[in-house]
């Protein structure tokens, strides 16, 4: 098999799969970072939502009920963010911390004590979300592209759409950098920047919980300790590199989905080591990292000397 | 007079903890005048604005607006009254254009409920238009000149229907001729209609545009006058609650040997652009040398490469026959140059200690103060306290945080630090920022003073009136380099204006 085969269509159904749940916590950073909060607390709203989705599903053997749970789960863990950072004027990265660790630590307890496992939660009463399949499709040479993706795959694309529009097109958008880039400016012009911060911060709730199921009742149906495993930093580091922005975030999270996705498929080829490529995403977060760096270093290019 | 009455603050009392800001103030502003507030820092004038635009709430009084009494308990209301204000720090977001700015919060929507940015690019236009200002809508505001900032401001109130305009210190931040096309700007105001405070602390201003002045000392107002009927003098007395000498008193400068001698030196700023560009310039010992110019031309810097704070990235600065280019600043202080920051609070004290620890950051290791490490608090004590007594800080004790003292004391804390260990050379930046009169008159004195004992001074500041009068030789500096050297006696201000802004014949 030579590399150029690599690239395929299952490569491609493989990257999307690994840019969702990546891109739609992007999406969250980004607009909770285009409102000036730094929102370190995504990773903890995933693993909260992961794990109540799994648990509400368990219990009431109904995928809605995970999914209601799930959402519920986020926000509610946003809402606590928003408590602390804004309410009690805590600082925001040690609020998220706070958070990343406590959620860490409390779903851990709470799989122990209400199933009595350790490492891993998989029970057959546990209802997942079952991939869609168009049938108006088949057969067609848009099946393979289009069809057969769980909700969150095509969920991302609006998500980024609507973002986008929100962020150009209304006033809420502006008011939302505005407030991000000069609260000065934004509470002179009438605009109530804590609140424009809580209700990103809500938001940032929803997204994340929409990418913390996705890992335990999407892709897999089962809850792990930490399972959410940095995916919020690296949504994180997607919407740094996307500069905030919805479609630029995007683009960042599908670079990420795509070094995840050729680890999946080098695999399968070369015998890798699982654990050489299961460290794929964060090595790519360096890298990222490292380009936003040079980035920023080219934007302001000291001007040369010129010899006298 | 039979005219109508835009604004009446009655009776305006506003204390904070410890301070009373507003003490029974009365202040009235007809229609379609230009009405000066003047005052020194901390006498009142910014917290009766404040109340005026529903920023803070006054303890007592009444406000009437158009003869109607309100109650302006948020900014919103004072919009919606009419007010608008142009705040001293302008409250624009950098990556948006001037529309964008202008319309924030209040964006036009379509059918649809999403902003119709041609709609507001047009009515933006239509207003700037009738006032004649200059616009270019698809200029982002952090490629725009201070001017152009500025003017987005104003344009802000103006679309947000505003009749009176409260300007904060408007010219503090332009260059001579961008001071009159402001002047002009308010002019065309008046003419369609409207009504403008403008806060100042500069006199030859209030004298050239405004039709009245209320003059605040100690959040008491002192006086309101026509300006035909008033001076600056009289103003200026007002102001201090004594009479100043606005001229400052000094012989002529008898220049010797040289000190400090800087050739072709370039220096980048934090981000990496170029600030200063071959930059040469000579002090000798007893004389005064003023850097005058815009702020932002590069003389932060220049001031930063010549104390050491920043590494020069090329040319020398030839200090009694040594380059000090590359050496630190412990060791510049060392060779007695001391340094006036421009920025007091952050580069210039800690505020958190105390002052006499302040007093002594330049001499704490030195004998009798200190000896093998451990302080002799009774001879730090003798120190501090007789600083104290020569500079006249005001405050109970040395043993006060710096942080209680008003500005212009806290400046006298880093004058009297600098002054006390007998400068070769003296680098005084920006020194009497943000310092009343009263004191900007001792300090003046004092910096003649080192000059007449045989130090050299180099003297920085935007405050071109402070350049011209302090200063024996003054350098424009303009992008970075000093385009023009004078003899402050035998220019005037138009011509130093035009220097500024980099026209040198």
């Amino acid at each position: 098999m030579e590399w150029i085969e690599i690239f395929d269509i299952s490569l491609l159904r493989s990257l999307l799969r690994s840019t969702a749940p990546i891109a739609i916590v992007g999406m969250a950073a980004a607009i909770c970072s285009a409102a000036g909060v730094l929102n370190i607390g995504l990773e903890g709203k995933m693993l909260n939502a992961a794990f109540a989705g799994v648990a509400a599903s368990y219990y009431t053997e109904s995928m809605w009920a995970g999914l209601a749970a799930g959402i519920i789960a986020g926000i509610v863990t946003a809402v606590l963010f928003g408590l602390l950072s804004f309410t009690l004027g805590a600082d925001e990265v040690l609020a998220g911390l706070a958070i990343n660790i406590f959620s860490l630590a409390g779903t851990t307890y709470l799989m122990r004590t209400l199933f009595g496992q350790a490492g891993f939660f998989s029970d057959p009463k546990i209802v997942g979300v079952e991939p869609i399949y168009f049938t108006f499709l088949e057969g067609t040479f848009l099946e393979p592209f289009l069809s057969g993706f769980t909700y969150s795959v095509y969920l991302m694309f609006f998500i980024a759409a609507g973002l986008h529009i929100l962020y150009y097109r209304t006033r809420l958008g502006t008011a939302i950098r505005a407030t991000g880039e000069n609260p000065e400016a934004a509470e002179d012009a009438g605009i109530n920047t804590v609140r424009i911060k809580w209700l990103v911060t809500v938001f940032s709730g929803l997204l994340a919980a929409i990418s913390g199921l996705f890992l335990s009742l999407e892709n897999l149906t089962m809850f792990t300790e930490g399972m959410s495993a940095g995916k919020g930093y690296i949504g994180l580091v997607a919407s740094s590199f996307g500069n905030a922005t919805p479609l630029g975030t995007f683009g960042a999270s599908a670079f990420f989905g795509l070094g995840d996705a050729i680890g999946i498929r080098l695999q399968g080829v070369y015998e890798l080591d699982s654990r050489l490529i299961l460290m794929i995403p964060y090595a790519l977060t360096v890298v990222v990292l490292i380009l936003i760096g040079i980035r920023q270093r080219l934007k302001v290019r000291p001007v040369a000397i010129p010899e006298s | 007079m039979n005219k109508e009455t835009a604004i009446h603050l009655k009776n305006i009392t506003k204390s904070y903890p410890g301070v009373i800001a507003n003490k029974n103030v009365d202040f009235q502003v007809n229609k379609g005048e230009i009405h000066a507030l003047v005052g020194e820092n901390g006498a009142g004038k910014s917290t009766l604005m404040k109340i005026l635009y529903g920023i803070e709430q006054p303890d007592e009084g009444e406000i009437v607006i158009n003869g109607s009494m309100e109650t302006i308990n948020k900014v919103e209301t004072a919009i919606n009254l009419g007010i608008g204000m142009v705040h001293q720090e302008f409250t624009l977001v950098p990556s948006f254009t001037a529309p964008e700015n202008i319309g924030l919060g209040q964006e036009p929507k379509n059918s649809k409920g999403l902003v119709d940015w041609k709609g507001l690019n047009k009515s933006v236009m239509d207003i700037a238009e009738k006032y004649g200002f200059k616009v270019d809508p698809g200029l982002k505001m952090i490629d725009a000149s201070v001017g152009v900032q500025q003017r987005t401001e104003i344009l802000k109130t103006l679309y947000r229907n505003a009749n009176i305009l409260i300007l904060d210190e408007p010219t503090a931040v332009l260059t001579p001729q961008e001071t009159d096309e402001l002047f002009n700007v308010i002019r065309t105001l008046v003419n369609e209609g409207k009504t403008v405070i403008f806060i100042t602390h500069k006199l030859r201003e209030v004298m050239e545009i405004a039709d009245r002045v209320t003059v605040m000392r100690a959040g008491e107002v002192q006086g309101v006058s026509e300006t035909k009927n008033t001076s600056i003098t009289e103003l200026a007395s007002q102001m201090v609650g004594r009479e100043v000498f606005l001229q400052v008193k000094k012989d002529e400068s008898n220049p010797k040997d040289e000190i400090l001698n800087v050739e072709n030196l370039w220096v980048h700023d934090a981000r990496g652009l170029l600030a200063v560009n071959g930059v040469e310039m000579s002090i000798k010992e007893g004389e005064i040398v003023g850097i005058a110019g815009v702020e932002g031309n590069g003389q932060t810097e220049l001031v930063e490469a010549l104390t050491g704070l920043r590494k020069a990235s090329r040319g020398k600065i030839m200090y009694l026959g040594e380059d000090i280019a590359s050496s630190t600043p412990k060791n510049i202080r060392r060779k007695k140059i001391a340094h006036i920051p421009e920025d007091r609070t952050n580069t210039g004290l800690n505020t958190q200690l105390s002052i006499w620890e302040n007093l002594i950051g330049n001499s704490y290791f030195r004998k009798p103060l200190s000896s093998k490490g451990i302080f002799n608090l009774k001879k730090v004590a003798k120190h501090a306290n007789k600083l104290k007594e020569d500079f006249d800080i005001r405050s109970p004790n040395v043993s006060l945080k710096v942080k209680s003292l008003s500005g212009g004391n806290q400046q006298k804390v880093v004058v009297a630090r600098e002054l006390s260990e007998d400068p070769t050379l003296t680098i005084a930046s920006q020194p009497t920022r943000g310092v009343d009169i009263g004191n900007i008159e001792a300090i003046h004195e004092q910096l003649v003073q080192m000059r007449d004992d045989g130090g050299a001074v180099l003297l920085v500041s935007a405050e071109l009136d402070e350049v011209m009068a302090v200063a024996d030789r003054v350098g424009v500096m303009y992008e970075g380099q000093i385009v023009k050297w004078v003899n402050p006696k035998e220019v005037d201000q138009s011509q130093m204006g035009l220097y500024m802004a980099g026209v040198t014949e």
